[in-house]
C-alpha cells in the first residue's frame, strides 16, 4: 500500500473515531439533563451514567493508540515512510488531545448544569423560609453555609440552615469555577503539554506552565470568591495551597532545579 | 494413529461444535447443553449453583455459564492432546475460544442501558436527598423569649443565662 493510501485509511479511521466520540458526547449530555430532572438534587446517579458514558469515550481514545501499534505504524514503516509515519502519528495525538479536552469541557459543563439546578431548588427552599416566632418572610438570598438573620418583623434572631441541596452545591462547586475559567484552563493544559511532551524541556517552557498554573488558580479562586465571600480572606493561603503539588513536580526537572527553583508563588 | 495434525482439526472441530452450541443457548444453558455436557461425561453445577453464577458472575446475555463451557472443551479436547506431541496449541486454542466467547455473551453496554441503570437507580441512590433548608429562632429556655442578637449572654426578658 503507498504512503497516500496509507494516509488516507488512517485519516478515515481518526475522523470515524471523532464522529463516534461526537455522538457519544451529544448522547451524554442529553441524558444527564433528561436524568437531572428526575433525581432532586441527587448526583449520584448523574454521576454513575456519566462515568459509564466516559469509560466507553476513553475506550474510544485508546483504540487510536492500540490501532496505530498494533498495525498502522509497521505498515508506515514497511514501505521506510518514517517522516509520513511520524506525521500521521502527529494527527493522532491531535485527535486525543481534542478528546481528552472535550471530555473535560463536557463533564465540567454536565456538572455545572447540575449545580446550577440545585441552587435553584435551594433558592426556592430558602425563600419559603419563615420566622419560627412569628411566621414572617425571612430575608434570606441563596445562602451556602449556616448563618443567621434577624427577622424584620419581630426582631428574632433565625438561624437559616441552608439544607442538603445548598451543601451539595457547594461540594460540587467546583465545576462551576472551572466552567467560568475555561480558557484559563484550556491554557494551563496546554502549558503543562508542552512542557511534558517536550524532549528536553527548557526553564522557559516550565516558567510559561508555572505562569499558567498561577492565572488559572487566581482565577478560580475569584469566581469561588463571588459565590462563597467569606473564602476570600484566605486567597494567598488558598493559592499557594492550590499551587504546591504543581511545584512539587517542578522540583523532579533538571532545568528548574539548575535555575535554582525560581518560584513566583512562595511556599506554604 | 492420526497424527498432530489431524487430532489438531479434530480438536478445533470440537471446540467449534461446544461453543456453537453453547452460544445458541439461552443464559445459563437448556436442555440441549445439558445433553452435551452428558455426552462428554461433565457433571454440570447445581441448579441453585448456576442461578448464582448468572446472578453474581460477569454477567451474560446468553449462552452457556462460563465455567461449564470450560470444563466440556477441556473433556473434549484432553484426550486428543493426550495423544499428541505437543497439545498446547489445542490448548491455548480452547482458552481462545472461551475468552471470544465471553466477549460474544456479555451484554453490551450501550447509551440506554447506561441511562436506564442510572435511572432505576434514582429511588435507591445513597445520595437521594432528604430534608429541606430551615430556620430556627433561639430562645430563652426559661421565658421562651426570642433572642435578637449575640452581644448578651443573658435573656434581656429574664435574666436567665443563655
Amino acid at each position: 500500500m503507498s504512503a497516500d493510501a496509507l494516509d488516507a485509511r488512517w485519516d478515515g479511521f481518526l475522523a470515524k473515531i471523532r464522529e463516534r466520540f461526537d455522538e457519544l458526547m451529544r448522547e451524554s449530555e442529553a441524558g444527564c439533563a433528561e436524568l437531572l430532572k428526575h433525581t432532586g438534587g441527587d448526583t449520584v446517579p448523574l454521576s454513575n451514567a456519566w462515568q459509564g458514558m466516559r469509560m466507553r469515550a476513553l475506550g474510544l481514545q485508546s483504540k487510536i493508540g492500540d490501532t496505530w501499534s498494533e498495525s498502522v505504524q509497521d505498515k508506515f514503516h514497511e514501505i521506510e515512510a518514517y517522516d509520513r509515519a511520524d506525521a500521521a502519528w502527529a494527527r493522532a495525538e491531535a485527535v486525543s488531545d481534542q478528546i481528552e479536552i472535550d471530555l473535560e469541557r463536557i463533564e465540567t459543563k454536565i456538572f455545572a448544569d447540575a449545580l446550577r439546578s440545585m441552587l435553584s431548588m435551594a433558592a426556592q427552599e430558602q425563600a419559603a423560609l419563615r420566622c419560627s416566632q412569628c411566621g414572617a418572610e425571612l430575608p434570606v438570598g441563596v445562602v451556602l453555609a449556616v448563618t443567621e438573620v434577624n427577622c424584620r418583623h419581630c426582631g428574632a434572631l433565625n438561624t437559616i440552615e441552608p439544607g442538603p441541596r445548598a451543601r451539595m452545591a457547594v461540594a460540587l462547586s467546583h465545576y462551576l469555577w472551572q466552567e467560568a475559567c475555561w480558557p484559563k484552563w484550556l491554557a494551563r493544559w496546554q502549558a503543562e503539554n508542552a512542557a511534558k511532551r517536550a524532549r528536553n524541556v527548557t526553564l522557559a517552557q516550565l516558567q510559561a506552565w508555572e505562569a499558567a498554573e498561577i492565572d488559572y488558580w487566581t482565577a478560580w479562586l475569584h469566581e469561588r470568591a463571588k459565590l462563597m465571600p467569606n473564602t476570600a480572606r484566605d486567597f494567598d493561603k488558598e493559592l499557594r495551597g492550590r499551587l504546591h503539588q504543581f511545584y512539587g513536580s517542578l522540583e523532579r526537572e533538571p532545568a528548574w532545579f539548575k535555575a535554582g527553583a525560581p518560584r513566583r508563588v512562595p511556599p506554604m | 494413529m492420526a497424527s498432530d495434525a489431524q487430532l489438531l482439526e479434530t480438536g478445533r472441530r470440537a471446540i467449534a461444535s461446544v461453543i456453537n452450541l453453547a452460544l445458541t443457548c439461552p443464559a445459563g444453558g437448556d436442555a440441549r447443553w445439558d445433553a452435551m455436557l452428558g455426552q462428554l461425561g461433565v457433571t454440570p453445577l447445581a441448579a441453585d449453583e448456576r442461578a448464582r453464577h448468572l446472578r453474581e458472575g460477569p454477567g451474560q446475555s446468553r449462552g452457556a455459564l462460563l465455567l461449564e463451557l470450560r470444563w466440556a472443551l477441556e473433556a473434549a479436547i484432553e484426550p486428543l492432546c493426550e495423544h499428541m506431541d505437543d497439545g498446547y496449541v489445542l490448548r491455548t486454542a480452547a482458552d481462545q475460544a472461551v475468552r471470544d466467547y465471553v466477549g460474544a455473551v456479555k451484554p453490551k453496554i450501550t447509551t440506554s442501558s447506561i441511562f436506564a441503570n442510572a435511572m432505576a437507580g434514582i429511588a435507591t441512590s445513597p445520595g437521594r436527598i432528604t430534608g429541606a433548608a430551615e430556620a430556627a429562632a433561639d430562645r430563652c429556655s426559661c421565658c421562651g423569649a426570642p433572642r435578637q442578637d449575640r452581644s448578651s449572654n443573658t435573656c434581656r426578658y429574664c435574666g436567665e443565662t443563655l
